[in-house]
């Protein structure tokens, strides 16, 4: 069934797909290391939250985050955005229960340059042919990761999609990434298999 | 956003070497092997230039480690030059390629991305680096990356990152004119891999498929006379190295490397004879996907009707030029299955790989050295 992007379906999806791959097993038997994906709100965010269902997605990422660790958003354009949409950070945030159409409408009005610098934060952990952890969280809950992607939400959606990869938006400049480089490139064939399992998971389309 | 990285000058011709005369730089490293000394032409180099200084690090090897690289760096960091000048083959202009770098920043080379920020971990790119290749086949001279191997793991290395490429390379037709008749052929294969390679790969572009194209007309009209001794086809063969070099430099090599650079760390076999041996049956995997249009539209522009005939005439010229064809002439089988798992495993693992058109799993990677070994025609 398709999810949508961003969404806690499509982590879990891509997190069943991942330790369901006998090949990512073997290629990843040695891989030890987390990313941080740092999913930047840009224009054509704006564009696709304005349907209802990708923005229950958004929201659906929120509220797997616990109330209190929500708090870390406070004064940012995370924050900012989330008022426009009519929440508060500290309010039940199931997406069945919240009028969706209109929150969608509120989308429309919002201008980028509102809410520059807001975004999704998407920790993935993986150790030893399994990713055990892969949720949505705040950015002060995770320390050290081993590895931080970020970007425009534009450039993570053509990667979700399979138009390309990471390596390809990393070198266009689209996605910036930090960390142990070394370690990734001499893990390629873990990062390809996991590049191609996330392409993977169908996606409903905006 | 996409770049085209070259270096800044390419100095070509039957005198290109005395372009050095101008440089000022008082301190010079120059990076060779034992058999360019040996042929003299380090001193062809040393002549050509007014530096105080100059010390020679002739250590490098076939299929270089990364230990020869820290060594390299380790006496350039004692000697601070103004100019590092390359003069060999790939394995020399690979190791002064990273040494260059290693010699102001203490890391692993493997650190060494198109990632990472060089000058924010304070390099200052204190050395110019010449090449002079002295092969006509790697396109070391114009590439931004560095193949170094890892000899504990069995596995080759590329440190790669826009700062490695040289600055300026020189083609000086004299270099090549003694070259051994098996070098010729298997640095010229190495050339035609990466040009058909570069013109296959995810990242190609208008820049490098123009240069990628015009080096496989080249190679594939010269390489053969360049091997019987013809002097003109031998200098043709030179220019479309770097040609081929600054093509798929900025487009990137496939699977044919991935396949190749695994098989010569693992058995030690030349670069150019273990990339090129895989082509044709890289080529023959690629059919059933999209890179098949580009292949026939390659063929046609070389006067062949399809794809098909463009891999049989790569076929031919290698047994023209007197190159194996299967992995069975340079191994035995039961080498060949006592590595098997760790040629699969290698080949997932390269860095290459992710810019095939067709990226074969666990199952057909193994499937395609089987069948490059019998010499079986790909067809799945």
């Amino acid at each position: 069934m398709a999810v949508v992007f961003p969404s806690t379906d499509w982590l879990n999806e891509l997190r069943r797909r991942v330790n369901s791959d006998e090949l990512y097993k073997k290629v990843a038997a040695n891989w030890e290391g987390d990313y941080l994906c740092i999913v930047e709100i840009d224009q054509e965010a704006l564009r696709d939250f304005q349907n209802p269902k990708i923005l229950g997605g958004l929201i659906s990422m929120l509220a797997a985050i616990p109330k209190d660790r929500r708090e870390s958003f406070r004064g940012t354009a995370t924050e900012k955005f989330i008022k426009m949409l009519g929440l508060e950070l500290d309010q039940d945030l199931d997406p069945s229960k919240l009028n969706l159409e209109e929150m969608a409408k509120k989308v429309a009005q919002i201008k980028l340059e509102d809410i520059k610098g807001a975004a999704t934060y998407i920790w993935m952990d993986f150790w030893h042919g399994e990713m055990r952890h892969s949720e949505p969280v705040t950015p002060q809950d995770v320390k050290n990761p081993r590895f931080i992607l970020s970007g425009p939400y534009s450039a993570f959606k053509e990667i979700v999609l399979g138009k390309v990869d990471p390596t390809t938006q990393i070198m266009r400049g689209k996605l910036k990434l930090k960390g142990d480089l070394g370690y990734m490139m001499r893990n390629t064939a873990t990062v390809n298999r996991f590049s191609q399992l996330m392409a993977s998971v169908p996606i409903e389309k905006s | 956003m996409w770049t085209f990285v070259s270096p800044r000058l390419i100095v070509y011709g039957d005198d290109a070497l005395t372009f050095l005369e101008g440089e000022k730089a008082s301190r010079v490293l120059i990076v060779a092997d034992e058999s360019i000394l040996k042929l003299g032409f380090v001193d062809m180099v040393k002549n050509s230039l007014r530096a105080e200084k100059i010390e020679v690090f002739s250590e490098v090897e076939p299929e270089p480690s990364i230990d020869t690289a820290l060594k390299c760096a380790k006496l350039a960091r004692e000697l601070q030059p103004q100019l590092i000048v390359a003069v060999g083959g790939g394995s020399v202009m690979d190791v002064a390629k990273a040494a260059r770098i290693l010699m102001e920043l203490d890391i692993d080379p493997i650190a060494i991305t198109p990632f990472t920020d060089l000058f924010e971990l304070g390099y200052t790119k204190k050395a110019k680096l010449i090449a002079i290749p002295t092969t006509s086949g790697t396109g070391a001279d114009v590439t931004w990356t560095s193949v170094l191997t890892d000899k504990v793991e069995h596995r080759k290395l590329t440190p790669a990152n826009k700062e490695v490429v040289p600055d300026v390379t020189i083609l000086d037709y004299r270099l090549v004119a003694t070259m051994p008749k098996k070098l010729i052929a298997g640095s010229g294969l190495d050339a035609l891999t990466h040009a058909v390679e570069g013109i296959l790969s995810l990242w190609r572009n208008e820049f490098s498929d123009a240069l990628c194209e015009k080096a496989v007309e080249i190679i594939l009209n010269n390489l053969e006379k360049s091997y019987m001794g013809d002097a003109e086809a031998r200098a043709k063969m030179h220019i479309a190295a770097t040609m081929a070099g600054l093509g798929f430099g900025n487009s990137q090599v496939g699977l044919a490397h991935s396949l190749g650079h695994t098989f010569g760390a693992i058995f030690k076999v030349h670069h150019g004879v273990s990339v090129g041996i895989f082509l044709p049956y890289v080529m023959q995997f690629y059919l059933k996907s999209d890179a098949r249009e580009r292949m026939d539209s390659l063929a046609r522009k070389l006067g062949l009707e399809s794809a098909e005939m463009l891999i049989d005439r790569i076929f031919d010229l290698m047994r023209r030029v007197e190159l194996p064809t299967r992995l069975s002439e340079l191994i035995s089988r039961e080498d060949f299955e006592k590595n098997l798992e760790s040629l699969v495993m290698n080949t997932l693992n390269d860095s290459s790989l992710g810019m095939s058109p067709r990226i074969p799993d666990y199952d057909q990677t193994r499937m395609i050295y089987e069948y490059a070994f019998e010499g079986k025609r790909i067809d799945f």
